[in-house]
């Protein structure tokens, strides 16, 4: 079985990315030897998909996790459920099925995984959510712009992995991983937001959104009175910028399940916080707190923990219900990354979206016809 | 195409900001294709692969900033190549207005609140006025296409609360010397006005500055208000609040005909008054109804300025008028024996309404759109038939396209149809100043008038075109210059929907 | 009947609006140095009446 981001889909339907990730993770597992193979076997039907969210789970872009793939593991010690996250990497998430991505996907099962793991067990687990509260204070919005949160985290992770004992080798090898990468934070506060929202479900006549996701084919939110119904429309497209050698044409459809940290207030919530990913929203700091700002009318409440200094300290915008979408017409705002249309490609790029309105107005009769209302 | 590369040494850019340049630079005349990275290894084998050849010369390092283009010419990649840097420079900051979306955040913007003003389409007007009024706003409700159960369910609920519906079909209210909608700009004084209709309060609030008085407030309740099926809610708790406020000396309801239960209340209610009050009923039988003391009853507006400033303790002063009983002789000297109908292309509705009644009186048989009375429809609002005065805001003129007192296109045309038609003798025409109307309404009919005597004059005929106009000096469209303009065009122009009526009743009487 | 209503105090206070739907009457109420606030107002839900019908019943 492979789980993958978004909600459910099949291998006919399934995006050229999600695709391309799909095959990367058949070959990862040794199920098939080759893309060929792979695309043989899948296109017969022989693996079984899953949705990474049924399973406590979220990944970025395309998502996959296989069972030999190490992920994160967050515990929500309030509530004492935990939500897993698998890494995060500009490759294979977004499709690309050649050798190097699926050589990155093996150092971290053989060596960067493990490393870590021992470090964490060591010490006895890591809180994230001062790293979390801190970093939202250093410019991050968690999502696309993680860079502080993943600092702090490098230097975190030194002296716990020393001393438990990994071997100098893995170490080196480890520490540069970690500490050259921007965005592996994404995969902490992924886990740390669906752990989160988690605690938020199955809460009678409750409006609140408990999961936004997508799968470059359809974009899907959990309701949390309505828990574990679906609500699908077609994925939108990104209106985003390039790297160069690729334009408009090339982008694949809206994916990932990253937008679990925008589901808790982060992400496009926390934009007026994140002066680095302006560019994205066209333009001024003002933009991007009036992000901010229009989010809390679609919200129910400020959080007591993660505070926005440009906004005065006041906490990021949490709880989107799903009456408030649909009478204001506000659809929730979030940064992403953008994955080839095709497989076999790295990020092309980044942009902002918004879900499909129709995934809320689907909620909406649904919770009229549930709770039976005249 | 050519490609050509540059450098910044020792130069950060965030990579997202860069992604935006680079679209900002491929927008340049003649450039196809722009990249603008850090010099990472990783960054400039992405270049490599991307097709920018000669990369590697640059000699780039990781902290350097590498800008490269494919041009369509060497000359257009080197004029972009000199100009990018002001690209890296941040947009100087532009003013991002504060988008408010509901009324719930407009309170939080503004917590004194205390009126809302709501021209939202038909189907969603009631459900945002029941929101105004909930959260404790006056309602001035523009909307029309509401329902007479929506229209008796917000009255009573604003009447719960203390608050006023001002509508629906509400166009025009003067609260505290501000004009709400369609208004004109008066001077304050004592007279409170209610009415129960747009136009008409318009006229008697102008006709009032221009006599000399002035308004304390001017109420509008909609026009269904003084109707049975609504019993005239916001009318009662208008006469309340006017008898109530140490501005208001005299009190001046101006309606169509109330419905029969309707009257009597409002008559009963308006005897109590502590303060003077006048009543103009248009339309109806010009009869007084007994045993009201208090009460002044008047048939027209003209008469019901006049009375309410005399009751004010003033008296009107009279304005030089352009025309005298010699000159509407001449003027009827001029029409041949075959030109014997009155053709009426109104903006205002109540204007229309007056406008009817004074042929009536005058015993001419009229025809409408908006009829007096049963009998007088006009089977095609678009062919007159005989006498026919037309309401050009009525709802076959105005669905989807603006309403005549902002654009004339629709009043052009009719006024130019009607000059075709060889037995018209007289087109008579309103023009209304004031507030979110036109901005030059006379200017905007004056060319149909000169082409309308044009036509005419083709045929051999005289054709007498007057106009009314409603407004002040106050107002912003010039009223002295207003005139001017609609003399120049040819029409004699009157200073009162009542005057100019009489006036073209007097050029038609007796010529059928 | 004597007590002082909303209403009343509308008639004596400032006028301070709150527009929603033809921008020019805000603009009108501008012009007289009156107090406005003009709301960006779009059809709730889009105008889907089914969506209004069901958020006038939970919102």
């Amino acid at each position: 079985m492979i789980l993958h981001s978004g909600p459910p889909v099949d291998w006919q339907h399934m995006s050229g990315a999600q695709k391309g990730a799909v095959i990367a993770m058949t070959i990862f597992e040794g199920w098939a030897d080759d893309i060929t193979s792979a695309e043989e076997l899948l296109g017969k039907g022989g693996i079984r998909f899953d949705p990474n969210h049924h399973h406590d789970a979220v990944g970025p872009m395309a998502g996959t996790i296989t069972k030999s793939l190490p992920v994160y593991v967050v515990e929500n010690r309030a509530q004492g459920n935990r939500a897993y996250c698998r890494l995060v990497e500009d490759q294979q998430q977004f499709g690309n099925h050649h050798t190097e991505a699926i050589d990155g996907l093996r150092m971290w099962r053989d060596v960067w995984a493990p490393s870590l793991a021992q470090g964490i067990r060591h010490m006895g687990g890591l809180g994230l959510k001062p790293i979390i509260a801190k970093a939202l204070q250093m410019g991050d919005e968690l999502h696309n712009r993680p860079n502080a949160a993943s600092s702090i985290f490098a230097g975190l992770m030194g002296v716990p992995m020393i001393e438990a004992g990994v071997a100098t080798a893995d170490l080196t090898s480890t520490l540069s991983y970690i500490s050259g990468h921007d965005l592996l934070f994404l995969g902490l506060a992924m886990a740390s937001a669906k752990s989160a929202a988690d605690a938020a479900r199955g809460i009678e006549y409750s409006t609140i959104v408990t999961a936004m996701a997508r799968n470059g084919y359809e974009f899907g939110i959990h309701v949390s009175g309505l828990d574990g119904e679906w609500f699908t429309a077609p994925a939108p497209a990104i209106d985003g910028l390039y790297l160069p050698g690729y334009g408009e044409g090339d982008g694949g459809f809206d994916m990932g399940d990253s937008a679990i940290t925008e589901t808790v207030g982060w992400g496009g919530f926390a934009l007026g916080g994140a002066p680095g990913i302006l560019s994205l929203v066209g333009g001024t700091p003002e933009e991007a707190l009036n992000y901010s700002r229009e989010m809390r009318e679609i919200t129910t409440g400020l959080s007591p923990d993660f505070a926005i200094p440009a906004l005065d300290f006041e906490g990021t915008a949490v709880g989107i219900d799903i009456r408030k979408v649909a009478q204001t017409g506000i659809l929730p705002i979030i940064d992403t990354a953008i994955a080839h249309k095709e497989p076999g490609h790295s990020i092309i790029g980044a942009g902002l979206v918004r879900p499909p309105m129709a995934c809320f107005h689907g909620a909406l009769r649904a919770f009229a016809a549930k709770y039976a209302l005249e | 195409m050519i490609t050509e590369s540059t450098m910044l040494q020792n130069r950060y850019f965030d990579s997202v900001f860069l992604m935006r340049v680079s679209k900002r630079l491929s927008e340049q005349p003649g450039i196809n294709y722009a990249a603008l990275v850090m010099g990472t290894p990783k960054n400039m084998q992405i270049l490599a692969d991307a097709g920018y050849d000669g990369i590697d010369a640059l000699g780039a390092s990781s902290n350097d900033l590498v800008v490269t283009l494919k041009a369509d010419s060497a000359h257009e990649a080197r004029l972009a190549l000199d100009s990018f840097e002001q690209f890296l420079v941040r947009d100087s900051a532009r003013p991002t207005a504060k988008t408010v979306r509901s009324i719930e955040q407009a309170l939080t913007e503004q917590p004194d609140s205390n009126i809302a003003l709501v021209s939202v389409p038909g189907e969603f007007a009631a459900r945002e006025a029941r929101q105004a009024l909930e959260s404790g706003l006056n309602v001035f409700l523009f909307s029309d296409h509401v329902s007479i159960e929506d229209e008796l369910s917000l009255k009573m609920l604003a009447m719960g609360k203390g608050l006023l519906m001002m509508g629906p079909d509400c166009g025009t209210s003067i609260i505290g010397g501000v004009g709400l909608g369609f208004a004109n700009a008066v001077r304050r004084g004592g007279i409170g006005v209610i009415g129960a209709s747009g136009t008409g309060t318009q006229e008697v609030t102008s006709l009032i500055h221009r006599w000399g008085s002035g308004i304390s407030h001017a109420i509008g309740v909609g026009g269904r208000d003084l109707s049975d099926e609504i019993g005239a809610i916001s009318t009662l708790q208008a006469i309340d609040a006017l008898d109530r406020d140490p501005n208001t000396s005299v009190i001046l309801l101006v309606s169509k005909p109330p419905g029969a239960n309707t009257v009597t209340r409002v008559n009963e209610r308006l005897e109590t008054c502590t303060k003077p009050v006048v009543t103009c009923y248009l339309g109806g039988q010009q009869e007084a109804p007994s045993g009201l003391n208090k009460v002044t009853t008047t048939f027209n507006l003209d008469d019901a300025a006049t009375a309410a400033i005399r009751l004010a303790g003033g008296i009107r002063v009279d304005e030089e008028s352009s025309v005298s009983p010699e000159s509407a002789q001449r003027e009827r000297a001029r029409l041949k024996a075959r030109q014997k109908y009155v053709r009426g292309v109104f903006s205002g509705g109540t204007l229309c309404y007056q406008a009817q009644q004074v042929l009536r009186d005058a015993g001419l048989f009229v025809r409408s759109n908006e009829p007096l009375e049963k009998g007088g429809e006009l089977q095609d609002s678009s062919v007159s038939v005989e006498h026919t005065l037309v309401d050009m805001g009525a709802d076959e003129f105005t669905e989807g396209k603006p309403h005549p007192m902002v654009d004339s296109t629709q009043r052009v045309r009719r006024i130019l149809s009607e000059a075709e038609d060889p037995q018209v003798a007289v087109l008579l025409l309103d023009c209304v100043l004031g507030y979110v109307a036109a901005e030059d309404p006379g200017g905007d009919i004056a060319p149909a008038i000169s082409e309308a005597i044009r036509i005419a004059k083709k045929r051999g005929d005289d054709l007498s075109v007057v106009v009314s106009i409603c407004g002040t000096e106050l107002d912003a469209q010039e009223l002295g210059g207003q005139v001017d303009t609609l003399h120049r065009a040819g029409a004699t122009v009157l200073m009162s929907g009542f005057q100019a009526a009489s006036y073209a009743a007097a050029l038609v009487a007796g010529r059928e | 009947m004597d007590q002082e209503t909303a209403f009343d105090r509308l008639l004596a206070t400032p006028v301070a609006a709150i527009n929603l739907g033809v921008e020019d009457f805000a603009e009108s109420l501008e012009a007289q140095d009156a107090q406005v606030v003009h709301v960006n107002w779009v059809p709730p839900a889009g105008g889907d009446p089914e969506i209004i019908a069901i958020l006038d019943k939970i919102l």
